[in-house]
C-alpha cells in the first residue's frame, strides 16, 4: 500500500477510488440537492397560499423570476408547473438515491462486510462522475430561455411531447440527466450486488450482514433490473421530442397512427413502483440496525425480516397497475392489481411488528439517531396504512390524482426515507468524519422537522379527502375548494418552518465537521465491523481480513459479562 | 494509478475472475432487461396497429440484412478464435484475430449505413410510419452500442501489446461482442423478418 | 347503516375533519363506506402501535440498574405471533376493504346501465376545455343532428343513469366530478366509458384532474342536474341553434369536427 503515500489532491479527494470518499462525494451531492429541492418545496408552498403575489426577500423574491411574464418576482402558472416537476425529479433522483444509496450504500457496504473496497473501484468512480455529469445537464436546464421541464415527475407524453405544446427544450435536458442518473445508478447497482456477493469476510453469511446491507442489496437487484426499463421508456421518449417519432402520441394531434401514449405510463411504472422500494429498502434496513443498537438488544426476528423484505422486493415487480387506476384497463387486470398489492400488507405489517419487538423489553437510549429512527416508525406506520385507501379501487376511484396521494407519498418517501437518512448522517458521521455532531441540536433538529412534517402533509391527506386534486397552481379557481383554502395557508406556515429547522441540521453539519468534538472509535457500542477501525480509516479499510463470528446485533447477550455488546468479529466467549 | 492489491490477496486469481465475469452478467442481464422493454413494447405497438408497414414499402430488403447477419456471426468467431488463442498464451494469433474483428466490425456498421440509405431512399424512415420509427431506433441503438464494443475491442489491443496476455479484458470484451451479436439477431428476427 | 356510519364518523374518521364535497350520486355511498371502514381499522391499529411506543418509551427507558433482555425474537413463539398479527391485519383490513371493493366494482362502477333510459353524452376534453355531444333525434353519435352545447356546459337529468364515453384531443385529461367522487381518464387513442347518476339537482363543478399543461388549474366544467323537462328543453334549445359549423375555426385549434360513433362493448 506505499504506492498511495505520494497520492496528489487530485487522486486523493476528486478522482479517487476509495469508496469512502466516493461515498462522501455522493453526499455532498445528495445534500446540496436536498436543499435546492426542500427550497423549491417552499416556492410552491408560498405561490399556493400567496398566488400571484411577489417573492418575498428570504425567499429570493429580488433574485428569482425577474422576467417572469405574470409580473417581477411572481410565480405564474407555467413556472408553478416547472417547480413542482422538477422538485420531484430532484428530491427523489438527486437527493434521496444519492444520499441513501449513493452515500451509505458505497460508506456501509465493505465496512460493514469486512471488505477492503468496492469490487469495481473503477466503475465506482465513472458512477459518481457520470452522476455529476448528470447534475450539470439537469441545472442547465434552468439557463434554458424557457425554463425546465413541465410536465410534472412523471413526464407523460403526450404532453412531454411538442404536442403537449410546452415550449423549449426542457423536457429534453430532463430526459438526458435521467438518463445519465439511471446509468450511474446501475453502475453503482452491478458493484454493491457484486461486492456483497464475493467480497464478504470469512463468517459472514448472508443472515450474520446487517440489514442495512439487506436493504442495500434488495435496492440493488431492484435497480439492476428496473433502471433498464425506464431508460427504454425515456428512449422512446425522447426519440419523440427530437427525431419526429411518434411512438407515445395519438388521438387529434398524431400524423403517424398507431401510436400508444398508455405504453409510457406502462413502462414508467413497472419501474415507478419498484422505484418507491428501492428509495425506502435502506432506510428500513438502516432503522432495523439502529432500533437494535440504541434498544440494546438483538433487532426481534432478524430472518424474518430479512425474508420480508425480500418478498416485498419481489412483490414489487408486480403491482405497478394500481398507479393506473383510473386509465379505463379492464376490470380483471384492475382486480389482479389491487388484490397483489394488497397482498404487500402482510410482509409490510409483519417486519413492523419486528420492529416493535425490537423495542419491548430493550433498554432504549434515546440519542439523535434513534429518535429518527423511531420516528420513521411512526412515519411508516401511517405512510404504509393511508397506502390502503389508494390500492383498494373503490377508494381510489375518488383520492386518485388528489393531494391524498401527494400525503400518502410524503409520509413514505419524504418522511420515512429522510428521517431514515438523518438517522444514518447522526449514526455514522462519527465513522465517516472522525467527530461528533452536537447532540443537543440534533434533537432540536428533530422535534422542528417531526412536528412541522405530520403538521403540513397530515393536512394535504385531509385536503385530498376533501377532493382537492393534484398540481393546481389557483385552487381559488374552484367554489368546492373553498373550505380548504384556509388549510392551505396553515400548512404553507408549518413547511416554512420545516424548511428553517433544516438549516439548524446544516448547521450542525458543518460545525462539526470542522469543529465538533472528536469521536472515540464506538462512540455508540455497535457491534458491526465498521466500528472496529479507527478514523481515518486507511485504504484497504481493515489491517488484518477480519473473521467474523457473531451476527450483527449481539447486544446484552448472557455470555458477555462486564459490557452489553460484542463486535461481529470478537469470538463469542462460552 | 492506484491499484488494490489487497483485493487480489484475499481471493485467488481464478476467483478473481469469477467476480469479474459475475460483474458483467449483471450488467448484460441490466441490458437484457432494457432491450425486453424495447422489443415489448415494439410488440405492443405492433400488435395494436392495423396496418404496419406503409404503403411504399411492403418488404424490407433483405438481402443486405442477410449479409450483415453473417457479418456479424462472422465477427463473433474471429473473437472466439482470438480468445482460444489468448488462452493457448499465442499473442500473435490473438492480436490478429482482433484486428480481423474490428475490421469486420466496421464492415457490419458500413452496411448497416448503406442498408438505412436504401430504406430512405424508398421512404421508409423513422417518421414514415411506427415500423420505421422501431427499426431505426432498435438499430440506431444497437449500431451505436457496436461502436461502443469497438472502441472496447481497440482498448484490448493496447492492454494486450503494454501487458502481454491477461484473461479477464478479453473475457469481459468478448461477452458483450457476443452478446450484441445475439441482440442483433433478435432484432434481426423480430423487425425484419417477421 | 346510517347510526353506524355517524357514530363511525364521529369517534374513528374525525381524522379527515374536512368533508369532501357533497355527495348528489347513487353510488357515492360506497366510496364512503370503503373510506370509513378503513378509518376505523387503521385508527385502532395505529393507536394501538402508538400506545405500545409510549408504553415502551416510559417503561424500557434506559436507567440505571436496567438491563435490556436478550431476544433474538426467532423462537417459534415470536415468530408465530407475528406472523399471525401480519396476518391478522390482513384480514380485518385488507380482505375486507378487497371484498367490499370487489362488490362496488361488481355492482355498481363497472355494472353499466342499459336500456332506453340512458343518456349517453360524449366527452372530449382539449386543452384547457370540455367539449360535449350528445347524440340528438336520431340517436346515433357523428351524425348530422348531434347536439354540441357551448364549451363546458354539460347539463344531465336527475335520477336518471348518464354513460359518458371520453376520449380526448390532444394530451391526457380527467374527467373529475367532486360531487359524485368518481373520475376517469381521457388518454388519446382509447375510448374510455364511465356512467353515474345523480340524485339532486343543482349545478356543480366538473375539474380536470391530469396535469394537461400551464391552463390545467382552471379548466373548469359545469355539470347542470335538472329535472326531465328541463333537460329535454334544453335539448331542444341546442337543436335550435342549428347543426354545428364544420369547417370554422380550423385555424384556431379549436376541433369542430369531433364524434365518433359510440363504442357498444360494454
Amino acid at each position: 500500500m506505499n504506492s498511495h503515500n505520494e497520492q496528489s489532491f487530485v487522486s486523493k479527494y476528486i478522482f479517487s477510488m476509495d469508496h469512502k470518499v466516493i461515498g462522501k462525494q455522493f453526499l455532498w451531492l445528495g445534500i446540496f440537492f436536498l436543499l435546492f429541492g426542500g427550497f423549491q418545496a417552499m416556492l410552491i408552498r408560498w405561490s399556493l397560499s400567496n398566488t400571484m403575489e411577489p417573492l418575498p426577500w428570504w425567499l429570493l423574491g429580488d433574485i428569482l423570476y425577474q422576467n417572469s411574464p405574470v409580473g417581477v418576482g411572481i410565480i405564474g402558472p407555467d413556472a408553478y408547473n416547472q417547480l413542482f416537476t422538477m422538485h420531484g425529479t430532484i428530491m427523489i433522483f438527486w437527493a434521496i438515491t444519492p444520499i441513501l444509496i449513493g452515500a451509505f450504500g458505497n460508506f456501509c457496504i465493505p465496512l460493514q462486510i469486512g471488505a477492503p473496497d468496492m469490487v469495481f473501484p473503477k466503475l465506482n468512480l465513472i458512477s459518481f462522475w457520470t452522476m455529476f455529469l448528470a447534475s450539470v445537464v439537469l441545472l442547465m436546464s434552468y439557463l434554458l430561455p424557457n425554463g425546465t421541464a413541465a410536465g410534472g415527475w412523471t413526464s407523460y407524453p403526450p404532453l412531454s411531447t411538442p404536442v403537449g405544446g410546452i415550449p423549449g427544450l426542457g423536457q429534453v435536458f430532463w430526459i438526458l440527466a435521467l438518463t445519465l442518473a439511471g446509468t450511474s445508478t446501475l453502475m453503482g447497482a452491478i458493484n454493491y450486488i457484486t461486492t456483497i456477493v464475493r467480497l464478504r469476510a470469512p463468517g459472514m453469511d448472508y443472515f450474520k450482514m446487517p440489514l442495512t446491507i439487506w436493504g442495500l442489496f434488495l435496492t440493488s437487484i431492484l435497480n439492476a433490473l428496473f433502471v433498464p426499463i425506464i431508460a427504454a421508456g425515456l428512449i422512446i421518449l425522447l426519440l419523440d421530442n427530437v427525431a419526429g417519432t411518434q411512438f407515445l402520441i395519438a388521438g387529434g394531434k398524431a400524423t403517424i397512427p398507431g401510436g400508444d401514449p398508455l405504453l409510457y405510463q406502462h413502462v414508467f411504472w413497472i419501474f415507478g413502483h419498484p422505484e418507491v422500494y428501492i428509495l425506502i429498502l435502506p432506510a428500513w434496513g438502516v432503522v432495523s440496525d439502529l432500533l437494535s443498537v440504541f434498544s440494546r438488544k438483538p433487532a426481534f426476528g432478524y430472518k424474518v425480516t430479512a425474508i420480508c423484505m425480500c418478498t416485498i422486493t419481489a412483490f414489487s415487480a408486480l403491482v405497478w397497475g394500481h398507479h393506473m387506476y383510473t386509465t379505463g384497463m379492464s376490470p380483471l387486470l384492475g382486480k389482479t392489481f389491487m388484490f397483489l398489492t394488497l397482498l404487500i400488507s402482510i410482509p409490510s405489517a409483519i417486519f413492523f411488528f419486528n420492529w416493535l419487538g425490537t423495542l419491548w423489553r430493550g433498554a432504549l437510549q434515546f440519542d439523535t439517531p434513534m429518535l429518527f429512527s423511531m420516528s420513521v416508525m411512526w412515519v411508516f406506520g401511517l405512510g404504509g396504512l393511508t397506502g390502503l385507501y389508494n390500492a383498494t379501487i373503490t377508494s381510489d376511484i375518488y383520492l386518485h390524482d388528489t393531494y391524498f396521494v401527494v400525503g400518502h407519498f410524503h409520509y413514505t418517501m419524504a418522511a420515512s426515507v429522510m428521517f431514515g437518512a438523518f438517522a444514518a448522517i447522526y449514526f455514522w458521521f462519527p465513522k465517516m468524519f472522525g467527530r461528533q455532531m452536537n447532540s443537543k441540536l440534533g434533537k432540536v433538529h428533530f422535534w422542528f422537522s417531526f412536528i412541522p412534517l405530520n403538521m403540513v402533509f397530515f393536512n394535504m391527506m385531509v385536503m385530498g379527502y376533501a377532493g382537492h386534486h393534484r398540481r393546481i397552481f389557483d385552487p381559488t379557481e374552484y367554489e368546492f375548494l373553498a373550505p380548504v383554502l384556509g388549510l392551505n395557508n396553515l400548512m404553507t406556515t408549518f413547511a416554512f418552518i420545516l424548511g428553517a429547522a433544516q438549516g439548524l441540521f446544516v448547521l450542525n453539519f458543518a460545525y462539526s465537521l470542522l469543529k465538533g468534538e472528536k469521536a472515540e472509535q464506538n462512540p455508540w457500542k455497535s457491534a458491526t465491523l465498521e466500528w472496529t477501525v479507527d478514523y481515518p480509516i486507511p485504504h484497504g479499510n481493515f489491517a488484518v481480513v477480519p473473521s467474523v463470528y457473531n451476527g450483527p446485533h449481539e447486544y446484552s447477550h448472557p455470555n458477555v459479562k462486564e459490557r452489553d455488546w460484542i463486535s461481529q468479529s470478537e469470538p463469542m466467549p462460552t | 494509478m492506484q491499484t488494490l492489491t489487497t483485493i487480489k490477496s484475499i481471493k485467488t486469481q481464478k476467483e478473481d475472475q469469477f467476480t469479474s465475469y459475475f460483474g458483467m452478467l449483471i450488467a448484460l442481464g441490466s441490458f437484457s432487461m432494457l432491450f425486453i422493454a424495447l422489443l415489448a413494447s415494439y410488440g405492443i405497438l405492433r400488435v395494436r396497429s392495423g396496418i404496419w408497414m406503409s404503403n411504399t414499402i411492403e418488404t424490407m430488403p433483405l438481402t443486405l440484412a442477410w449479409v450483415n447477419t453473417i457479418v456479424i456471426l462472422i465477427s463473433s468467431i474471429t473473437l472466439f478464435m482470438a480468445s482460444k488463442a489468448n488462452e493457448r498464451e499465442n499473442k500473435i494469433v490473438t492480436l490478429n484475430q482482433i484486428y480481423t474483428t474490428i475490421t469486420i466490425g466496421l464492415v457490419f456498421l458500413s452496411l448497416q449505413i448503406i442498408l438505412w440509405n436504401v430504406l430512405i431512399n424508398d421512404g421508409f424512415t423513422i417518421t414514415s410510419h411506427q415500423a420505421g420509427s422501431v427499426f431505426y431506433m432498435l438499430s440506431g441503438l444497437h449500431g451505436l452500442h457496436i461502436l461502443g464494443g469497438l472502441i472496447s475491442l481497440i482498448w484490448l489491443i493496447f492492454k494486450i501489446r503494454v501487458n502481454n496476455l491477461i484473461l479477464k479484458p478479453m473475457r469481459l470484451v468478448s461477452m458483450f461482442w457476443h452478446y450484441l451479436t445475439l441482440i442483433w439477431i433478435v432484432i434481426f428476427i423480430t423487425v425484419i423478418l417477421i | 347503516m346510517n347510526q353506524f356510519r355517524k357514530i363511525n364518523k364521529f369517534v374513528f374518521s374525525g381524522i379527515w375533519f374536512l368533508d369532501p364535497p357533497k355527495d348528489i350520486s347513487v353510488d357515492g355511498w360506497r366510496i364512503d363506506n370503503v373510506i370509513q371502514y378503513t378509518d376505523a381499522v387503521i385508527t385502532i391499529y395505529f393507536g394501538i402501535v402508538v400506545l405500545a411506543m409510549l408504553y415502551f418509551i416510559i417503561k424500557y427507558r434506559a436507567r440505571p440498574g436496567h438491563k435490556a433482555v436478550y431476544d433474538r425474537g426467532d423462537t417459534k413463539k415470536h415468530v408465530g405471533i407475528t406472523l399471525g398479527m401480519g396476518l391478522l391485519v390482513f384480514l380485518s383490513i385488507d380482505v375486507v376493504i378487497e371484498g367490499m371493493s370487489f362488490k362496488d366494482l361488481n355492482e355498481a362502477f363497472w355494472n353499466f346501465p342499459k336500456g332506453d333510459d340512458v343518456v349517453q353524452v360524449e366527452v372530449m376534453p382539449q386543452q384547457f376545455a370540455w367539449n360535449f355531444r350528445y347524440a340528438g333525434n336520431d340517436g346515433t353519435f357523428g351524425t348530422e343532428d348531434d347536439l354540441i352545447p357551448s364549451q363546458n356546459q354539460m347539463h344531465i337529468p336527475v335520477n336518471k343513469p348518464v354513460v359518458i364515453q371520453i376520449a380526448p384531443y390532444d394530451v391526457i385529461h380527467s374527467f373529475y366530478l367532486p360531487n359524485f367522487r368518481i373520475k376517469i381518464d381521457a388518454t388519446p387513442g382509447m375510448i374510455n366509458t364511465m356512467w353515474f347518476q345523480a340524485t339532486e339537482t343543482g349545478q356543480f363543478e366538473i375539474a380536470c384532474a391530469e396535469l394537461c399543461g400551464n391552463s390545467h388549474y382552471r379548466m373548469k366544467g359545469y355539470l347542470t342536474v335538472e329535472s326531465e323537462d328541463d333537460y329535454n328543453n334544453w335539448l331542444k334549445s341546442l337543436e335550435e341553434e342549428g347543426p354545428e359549423d364544420e369547417w370554422e375555426d380550423e385555424d384556431d385549434e379549436n376541433p369542430t369536427r369531433w364524434g365518433w360513433a359510440w363504442k357498444e362493448a360494454i
